[in-house]
């Protein structure tokens, strides 16, 4: 198998939106003119502010609901009403995985080795099969010692990993994620993010919609910024050098980002801006390295006025 | 708290406690070394046997079977008495109340107390001719017997359900052929009621905590049907969601017979154990059944 690197640079484009908008019954716009594509491989991360349009972005995403206006394309197929309600998308959902938000939409059977069972039934494997599948995504995610467990009586990071393992069973292509870190206390926020990650490795796309500002450089080699229309698209170091552009949609840099730029101002001068906590590391130690094993600090004539500056940047009030 | 608030959250805490935490389903009694299939169809005999018997001495005779059971399976006295022979008799008593009285019997019963005597015949329409309000000895019996059958039938309801985890349970019912999708129902049900009374719980405790002084009636009632329409929006707005996530792993509207049975595996264990506590019950059941036919 090709490494995930290499199939991105391919380009194969999977899912495509092209001047989709979308309005909810009542006549309320939840996405307006959006144009953007999911190419094979990589791990994208759609952010904007409440009630922007996300989780409708990727319900259309995931072919569950039909734009008003424009073209979906999925694996190069046009959706229409009449492909929504006929076989073919059977095998199209099958290669396409959507974790929603709240894991007890996603965790309806009565056990969890039931919900998990729930997608390769529907795809008419053996019972050994899909004992076979269970077994392996329990293994996948760890969460063996919840497989005759109740949803209920789970705690909030073992749902959502049972939800995401729910999910992975089918085995899609392509993984859409619904603020798959809401809720999370920081460890299990930290695991969830270390298996998002192993699943890009292996092959699949990630698609996350977040407004949790600290994961996006983890979970995303490119962003998408969106906000009823989209607003901008880059890496997560061009996106978030826009801070303007971030406050006009409710949005902001990672904590990580603010802090480097906090300790510029105590006379830190270093080679690139982190974004996340292990890139401060590298930063860092390259840092240390190549200056004589210390990082120097100090308050000179302009630190106060810096800070000012910088606290009024960020909307950060004293 | 009012009444109905203090209900309402004892209803919850119960459900909580004895069918969600399954504490009694994994304790180690008779009852839950059982293969659920044979205990289910023990049961449903025993059910059937019930409802069929006249005679009170019968039923009591079940009500004792019951309470054995109860003490084998390892379910605490106290906990079981207060919640099924308490309630149950007393709600089941309400309806039975004027079956004891003469004024509403279809046949004439030999009177227990004359409680008022008109002298003369009334006329009263849906009722029969009465010329006395009394209370008859058939009329008690009826109503005894009743309220009996019902605790007892609830008593055994309770017992299978308190020591049968609920997947095992309704993959019994999927083994006496009942419609895949009535169990999908059922599933769905189960796992989605007391997610809703929590909501409803929470809706009305963060009402409570904004209630400032005293609140007139009707301003009450006006708050609960808020909270009536906001939960129903909710569910609308969560249960369209529930059938999406279900479309996108590949539901196709078809409920599979696999899909309730994927945890057979573990049906299998205490067979015989299991096959002789439901030769046990056939022959009790059918013994007394006889020989209430032949009395």
């Amino acid at each position: 198998m090709k490494k995930a690197s290499n199939l991105w640079k391919e380009k194969t484009a999977l899912l495509e939106l092209k001047g989709v908008c979308y309005s909810y019954p009542d006549g309320t716009e939840a996405l307006n003119n959006i144009d953007l594509t999911i190419y094979r491989g990589e791990k994208v991360a759609v952010i904007g502010p409440n009630g922007a349009g996300k989780t409708t972005l990727l319900k259309i995403l995931d072919g569950l609901v039909l734009p008003t206006k424009g073209v979906a394309k999925i694996f190069g197929m046009p959706l229409n009403k009449k492909i929504l309600n006929s076989k073919k998308m059977y095998n199209v959902r099958k290669r396409l995985g959507f974790v929603f938000q709240d894991p007890d939409v996603e965790l309806f059977s009565a056990t969890v080795w039931d919900d998990i069972a729930f997608g390769p039934l529907h795809l008419n494997l053996s019972h050994k099969e899909i004992d076979k599948r269970v077994e392996e995504t329990l293994k996948l995610l760890n969460i063996e010692n919840l497989k005759d467990k109740h949803p209920y009586n789970l705690s909030g990071g073992e749902k959502r990993k049972a939800a995401i393992a729910a999910v992975l069973s089918v085995d899609p292509e392509v993984l859409l994620l619904d603020e798959p870190t809401a809720d999370l206390d920081p460890r299990s926020k930290a695991e969830v993010i270390d298996i998002i990650n192993e699943l890009n490795k292996t092959g699949k796309t990630i698609v996350t919609a977040t407004q949790d500002m600290d994961i996006v450089p983890e979970l995303a080699d490119r962003v998408y910024v969106l906000n009823k229309e989209l607003m901008a698209e880059g890496t997560p170091k061009e996106i978030f050098s826009d801070i303007e552009m971030l406050k006009r949609n409710n949005l902001e840099v990672p904590e990580v980002m603010k802090l480097f730029e906090v300790l510029k101002c105590f006379g830190y001068d270093y080679t690139r801006l982190p974004l996340s906590i292990n890139e401060a590391i590298k930063v860092l130690t390259e840092t240390i390295e190549t200056e004589g094993g210390h990082i120097h600090l100090h308050i000179h004539e302009h630190t106060h006025e810096e800070i000012k500056k910088l606290k009024g940047k960020y909307n950060h009030h004293s | 708290m009012s009444f109905t608030e203090r209900t309402l959250y004892e209803i919850i805490n119960w459900v909580r406690d004895s069918v969600f935490s399954e504490i009694y389903a994994d304790k180690k009694g008779f009852l839950q070394s059982l293969n659920p299939r044979i205990k289910f169809i023990a049961f449903l005999c025993l059910l059937v046997s019930v409802v069929c018997v006249r005679s009170l001495q019968v039923i009591l005779f079940f009500l004792l079977f019951s309470l054995l059971l109860v003490y084998f399976s390892k379910i605490p006295f106290k906990f079981y008495l207060t919640r099924v022979l308490i309630f149950i008799p007393i709600f089941t008593g309400i309806v039975a109340f004027p079956s004891i009285f003469n004024i509403f019997q279809q046949n004439k019963g030999r009177p227990l107390i004359v409680l008022y005597n008109f002298g003369y015949t009334v006329n009263f329409p849906f009722l029969k001719p009465f010329s006395t309000i009394e209370i008859t000895e058939e009329g008690v019996y009826w109503a005894l017997t009743f309220v009996l059958r019902v605790t007892v039938s609830v008593s055994l309801t309770v017992l299978l359900i308190l020591t049968t985890k609920w997947p095992s349970l309704l993959s019994s019912l999927s083994s006496i052929r009942t419609p895949e999708t009535f169990i999908f129902i059922l599933h769905m049900t189960y796992r989605y009621i007391f997610l809703l009374a929590t909501l409803v719980s929470n809706m009305l405790f963060s009402r409570k905590s904004r209630i400032v002084g005293k609140e007139t009636a009707i301003k009450s009632w006006k708050l609960n049907a808020n909270i009536i329409g906001a939960l129903f929006l909710k569910s609308h707005d969560m249960s369209e969601n529930i059938y999406l996530a279900m479309l996108s792993r590949g539901f196709n509207g078809q409920v599979s017979r696999s899909m309730i049975n994927v945890k057979e595996r573990q049906m299998k264990e205490g067979n015989i154990k299991s096959y002789l506590f439901l030769i046990a019950t056939v022959i009790f059941c059918a013994t007394i059944l006889l020989k209430e036919a032949l009395m």
